[in-house]
């Protein structure tokens, strides 16, 4: 396995846990969603497992605990894309093009490789045609795929997105969907989501619930539309 | 006896500076009522006709009325009277302490009798009455995309503006939004929401209006 | 402030070496009596017209030197006592005094119409990556250029806040009491946001690696002529001489 969350727990200080218990591994390369309401922790659990909070039990990579890693490595390893992607850019470039080779930049990388992953990744998210744009021009779904590109020029071998497809238009959300599974490296990725989305068919099909702090599954996706579900968790292409 | 269209759009022009126009010569009426999804691929011009709307933005050319009020009169507060809008941005810029001083602001600022009241009156139609002395940032995400929707209808506008109004939120929250458009429709205001949610459109929306390749098609 | 232009040599110049020739004209201040600096102030203007925004920085000059020059001529001519008085029509003033005001004056305008051609041909990204280039470390450069990239955001925030606020029924459009209302109704939903957005800031560029090595890659390495060196390597030692002579006069 290669993420491996053992027991894992947190809590605002002061405040009740918001998960506690949390256990599941992840196969290098795969791909699970974690579907939980508002208010149960999504946002919070996504910092959580990519190791920049202070959680009480097991996050291990390898066998090798998150927290532990170097600044260099933890930035190799993971990426989240949340959901005010604009806060992600890093407001360095002037150029789409530079924002993105930012991530590679700071990894003290050659230049061609810079470019080759730059170029890759703007090509992932449709973006290329953009690259010469201006970063503070772009729209909302624009600068939801400038953070995707910013993270995935990174080549992480773990991948969390919070929310992930809210602002994109049903195109731009295919052909994420469609990149995501043919990366030319092996990374897994966590979707957390309000609830499963039409968008991952054939992109997802181990899906954890998130309840009131308590992990239930997994379930398959055809489980997960037979099974009773906690009353938040949305099912996309089911009536309200 | 006939009311007149909430929402008169005739030839409406729009674009920003320096670049294409997103619409020429629109013309849309809006019969009270009515309930309207506007959808279509990002960057077509769907949130700028919402800011036409809302008089965030001056058509190129063309005229629009509200209820009787042109959105880009002099006077922003006559357009206020008429009209509530939820922005993407509205659930980071609250201003008040506490809730029920968040959603009775607008009735406060337009000098409407008792805001309180209205206030209360429209938490308690998104059945969010247990919140009104919580502290609006101490809410979650789905918490607060219900309390600036509150704000917005607090003070009984004819037409109500929603972009993305459904964007991230969980089943409960999204049916609570649903019966109050619902709701809103039956009382007569009329309702434009722009969304990338097929599954949310068809729930409240009685009209398309779909920004597309070939031009902009109501149906 | 950044305004693009035709392709000069001065654009094309590294951003560093446009930083020498803001040391060099610095230096020149304490230095060189008024006519130099009146001088070199019209070669800049000069300059700037060549660049494709003469008008612009002179009406800025104008505006913002207008009510120095005015006030340094009142008080230094006619308020205080310096050498011996002359007569300026109905009134006594101080020639010498005259004198220094001008050269107070010239002195300002000067840095700041060179200060200004730099901001308005220089883009902070384009300055950062220079820097990046000459080895400086990452979080010293992000230091010098984060506050120039973070106006733009935050006035995109003031904007959205404007608009929300004008929804509600205050107006930026009515009466100054209504502005006011509103003015002040903005900063608390503005500040909120810079001091919760920081540390998610933060978080993001920790997580695409800054800082994590001393030395970051450039995806557009920056490649200058050994020529260009040369003449930085010049204006600095210019910028340097003219300190020297400094301390030699006094």
């Amino acid at each position: 396995m290669a993420l491996n969350v053992s027991d894992l727990s947190f809590s605002w200080p002061g405040k009740p846990p918001l998960f506690r218990g949390l256990s599941f591994a992840l196969a290098p390369g795969e791909r699970l969603s974690i579907l939980a309401g508002n208010g149960m922790g999504k946002t919070t659990l996504a910092r959580g497992l990519a190791g920049f909070l202070t959680t009480e039990g097991g996050l291990y990579w390898q066998g090798e605990a998150l927290n532990s890693m170097s600044r260099a490595d933890h930035a190799r390893l993971v990426q989240i894309v949340g959901q005010r992607p604009h806060l992600q850019l890093s407001g360095r470039g002037y150029s789409l093009r530079e924002e993105v080779a930012f991530g590679p930049e700071n990894l003290g990388l050659p230049v061609a490789e810079i470019r080759a992953r730059t170029a890759e990744a703007l090509h992932f998210l449709n973006l290329t045609h953009l690259a010469e744009r201006d970063c503070r021009r772009l729209s909302g779904g624009e600068t939801q795929r400038a953070a995707l590109a910013g993270a995935l020029a990174m080549r992480p071998r773990l991948l969390i997105l919070d929310e992930p497809m809210t602002d994109l238009d049903a195109e731009s959300r295919d052909a994420l969907a469609g990149h995501l599974r043919s990366l030319p490296w092996e990374m897994a990725v966590i979707f957390l989501d309000i609830g499963w989305q039409s968008w991952m068919a054939g992109l997802v099909d181990r899906h954890l619930l998130l309840d009131q702090g308590e992990m239930h599954g997994p379930l398959t996706t055809e489980a997960l539309f037979a099974t009773p579900l906690p009353e938040r968790i949305f099912l996309a292409g089911q009536p309200a | 006896m006939t009311r007149e269209d909430t929402v008169i759009a005739e030839d409406l022009s729009f674009g920003y500076p320096g670049q294409a126009r997103l619409f020429e010569r629109l013309s849309l009426r809006f019969a009270p009522g009515t309930v309207v999804a506007v959808l279509g691929p990002n960057g077509r011009g769907k949130s700028s006709l919402l800011r036409l709307f809302a008089g965030l933005e001056q058509p190129l050319a063309g005229r629009i009325s509200v209820a009787g009020v042109d959105p880009a009169g002099p006077e922003a507060r006559d357009l206020a009277r008429v009209a509530g809008m939820v922005a993407q941005s509205s659930d980071r810029h609250f201003l008040r302490t506490k809730v029920q001083d968040e959603v009775a602001l607008t009735a406060r600022n337009l000098y409407l009798p008792d805001p309180a009241a209205l206030a209360a009156q429209a938490l308690e139609r998104l059945g969010i009455t247990g919140l009104a002395a919580q502290h609006p940032l101490d809410l979650d995400a789905g918490e607060k995309r219900l309390v600036a929707l509150a704000s917005a209808i607090a003070h009984g506008p004819r037409l109500l503006l929603l972009d993305e109004i459904q964007r991230g939120l969980d089943r409960i929250n999204r049916q609570k939004v649903i019966r109050l458009i619902r709701a809103e429709a039956a009382q007569g205001t009329t309702i434009l929401a722009v969304t990338h949610d097929r599954d949310f459109a068809e729930a409240i929306a009685g009209a398309e209006l779909v920004f597309g390749d070939d031009g902009i098609r109501l149906t | 402030m950044y305004r693009p232009g035709p392709d000069t040599l001065w654009r094309r110049a590294s951003p560093l070496t446009r930083l020498a020739v803001l040391a060099v004209v610095a230096a020149m201040l304490p230095l060189w009596p008024a006519p130099v600096l009146l001088g070199a102030l019209c070669l800049a203007l000069a300059g700037a017209a060549g660049l494709g925004f003469g008008r612009a920085l002179g009406l800025r000059l104008l505006v913002l030197m207008s009510p120095v020059g005015l006030a340094l001529g009142l008080v230094h001519g006619f308020l205080i006592e310096r050498g011996p008085p002359g007569i300026c029509g109905p009134f006594a003033c101080y020639p010498e005094g005259l004198r220094y005001a001008l050269l107070v004056f010239s002195r300002l305008a000067l840095l700041l119409s060179v200060s200004l051609i730099f901001v308005m041909t220089t883009r902070p990204s384009d300055l950062a990556r220079a820097l990046d280039g000459a080895g400086v470390r990452p979080s010293v450069s992000y230091l010098l250029t984060a506050p120039l990239s973070l106006v733009e955001s935050v006035g995109q925030e003031a904007r959205q806040i404007r608009d929300s606020l004008q929804m509600r029924g205050l107006s930026a459009r009515s009466t100054l009491r209504e502005r006011f209302r509103m003015l002040a109704g903005m900063v608390n939903p503005l500040v909120r946001g810079l001091i919760t957005e920081a540390p998610i800031r933060a978080e993001a560029l920790e997580m695409r690696g800054f800082r994590a090595s001393p030395k970051r890659g450039l995806i557009d390495p920056v490649e200058e002529t050994a020529r260009e060196i040369w003449l930085r390597r010049g204006l600095l030692a210019l910028a340097l001489l003219q300190l020297g002579l400094l301390l030699l006069w006094r």
